[in-house]
């Protein structure tokens, strides 16, 4: 009689897990076909509309809470030899980013300074730079510099290490481009030939690719094409002028000399007076002169600034 | 009820609960004390399954009757007010799957990849151009296609996973 009655419960018990079982399986089973449904009919884009409104609860927190038992995401064994592989894998991961990282990270520090030259200079990414005169560059090894007056940079690529340039106006972020920096005092001038790269000034940032160029003008940003033919001249100590209008002329002077020129305010028609010309190795002083012949033109020089105050075609 | 058993459920159904009652009583702070509150039920008394024929209306139907109690308690005019909306759903089982279903879903998003995730969900979630991705984070439109097709790609295999 007892044994029949613990059968019974046996049973019941049994069949209580038994039914839990099958339970499950058809949630699992109504779950599949719902998803290979919405996997079919091409559903998934309307569905994921709401995934910014989509919580995900800490699980295990609750779990905890309510069971005051350990939570433990899916309890599966494994293969030892698993065990072993994925240690060993963990290993080797290790030993390769250690090598691969600390090689990465070693920093080569180096100032380059150029006085009355141009200096060309191979960073140890293989990214080319040339230093304009009474430039300074710092290298942190990482690519990462701080540049002070003017570099053109022809920046290796490497999607994953961002070329970084700090200058004191503004940081500007590039993965692999060919570009020109120029800063002055509270001035700042990037001009891209080619690429993209990003400049960052304090909460701003403009993205400018190649043929494009940026200023700061009263603090703000002003980007535009490249119109002059002379924007990376400085590199080669060339200029050339075919039509050029002559206040486009001094500004292309002004920028490859790296001196201001500035033409008073009361000179009309500049415009009209057209320059074709080219120069190569030449000085400001030289350039100057012929233009005094051609376009009978007045200039004053202050310390480090010249002054157009005439202009006469 | 064994343990495994509960966990199992627990599992499947803790989250798209909480989420269920966050969006349709605007409880999105008190959602997870009311889905706990159910499951604590659960847990201490240990009910018979067996006289249970549909665990997944069970359980929203258990959760949904809380928080209709919980506005009743909480006594605040408003809430009051707003309780006296709603009524109790029919078992609507195209809901309950419907959170489910999004729950499954919205996990296998967020296991991708987090460059592959994050360029998936500008594009496909925010609505962002590609143009404007591009711009943002300095890479290729072409690049972020292949992002694309490769999170499609992972989405739907890691889904098939759940075979029953």
């Amino acid at each position: 009689m007892l044994s029949k009655i613990k059968n019974i419960i046996f049973k019941h018990k049994n069949n209580d897990v038994m039914m839990e079982k099958s339970q499950l399986n058809l949630w699992n089973e109504e779950q599949y076909e719902n998803l290979k449904n919405l996997l079919q009919s091409n559903e998934i884009d309307s569905k994921i509309q709401d995934f910014n409104n989509y919580n995900f609860y800490n699980k295990s927190k609750a779990y905890e809470k309510i069971t005051g038992e350990k939570y433990e995401a899916g309890t599966r064994t494994i293969n030892p030899f698993y065990k072993y592989a994925a240690a060993a894998s963990i290993i080797f991961i290790l030993t390769w980013s250690f090598i691969h990282f600390t090689k990465d990270i070693i920093p080569t520090h180096q100032t380059f300074v150029s006085n009355n030259v141009v200096k060309q200079i191979t960073l140890n990414d293989n990214s080319l730079v040339t230093l304009d005169k009474n430039s300074k560059l710092d290298y942190s090894g990482n690519r990462e510099v701080v540049l002070e007056g003017r570099a053109f940079f022809n920046v290796t690529k490497d999607s994953k290490h961002p070329f970084t340039i700090q200058t004191a106006k503004g940081k500007i972020t590039v993965l692999g481009t060919r570009f020109t920096v120029w800063t002055t005092g509270d001035n700042i001038e990037v001009a891209v030939e080619e690429g993209k790269v990003k400049y960052e000034l304090d909460e701003r940032s403009v993205i400018l690719e190649g043929n494009q160029w940026m200023k700061l003008v009263n603090n703000d940003i002003v980007s535009s094409k490249i119109t002059s033919s002379n924007t990376f001249s400085w590199q080669q100590n060339a200029l050339t002028f075919r039509d050029t209008p002559i206040d486009v002329v001094f500004n292309d002077l002004s920028r490859h000399f790296g001196l201001p020129i500035t033409l008073s305010a009361n000179i009309k028609n500049k415009s009209k007076c057209l320059l074709t010309s080219s120069y190569k190795n030449e000085s400001l002083e030289q350039v100057l002169a012929e233009l005094k012949t051609l376009f009978n033109i007045n200039i004053i020089k202050k310390d480090k600034e010249y002054v157009i105050t005439a202009i006469n075609c | 009820m064994n343990k495994n058993t509960f966990k199992q459920i627990f599992n499947q159904y803790y989250n798209p609960l909480c989420n269920y009652i966050a969006h349709h009583f605007k409880l999105n702070e008190e959602a997870e004390d009311i889905v706990s509150d159910v499951f604590t039920h659960i847990w201490d008394t240990n009910p018979d399954f067996d006289k249970v024929d549909n665990i997944k209306s069970y359980l929203f139907t258990s959760v949904y009757r809380k928080a209709l109690e919980f506005i009743r308690h909480a006594k605040d005019k408003k809430t009051t007010e707003l309780s006296e909306k709603f009524v109790i759903p029919d078992d609507n089982e195209q809901d309950f799957n419907e959170y489910l279903l999004k729950d499954k879903l919205y996990q296998s998003i967020r296991q991708l990849p987090t460059k592959c995730q994050l360029i998936f969900v500008k594009a496909k979630i925010n609505g962002m151009s590609h143009k404007a991705i591009s711009e943002e984070l300095g890479i290729s439109i072409k690049t972020i296609e292949n992002h694309i097709t490769k999170a499609y790609a992972m989405i739907r295999t890691d889904l098939l996973k759940i075979k029953p």
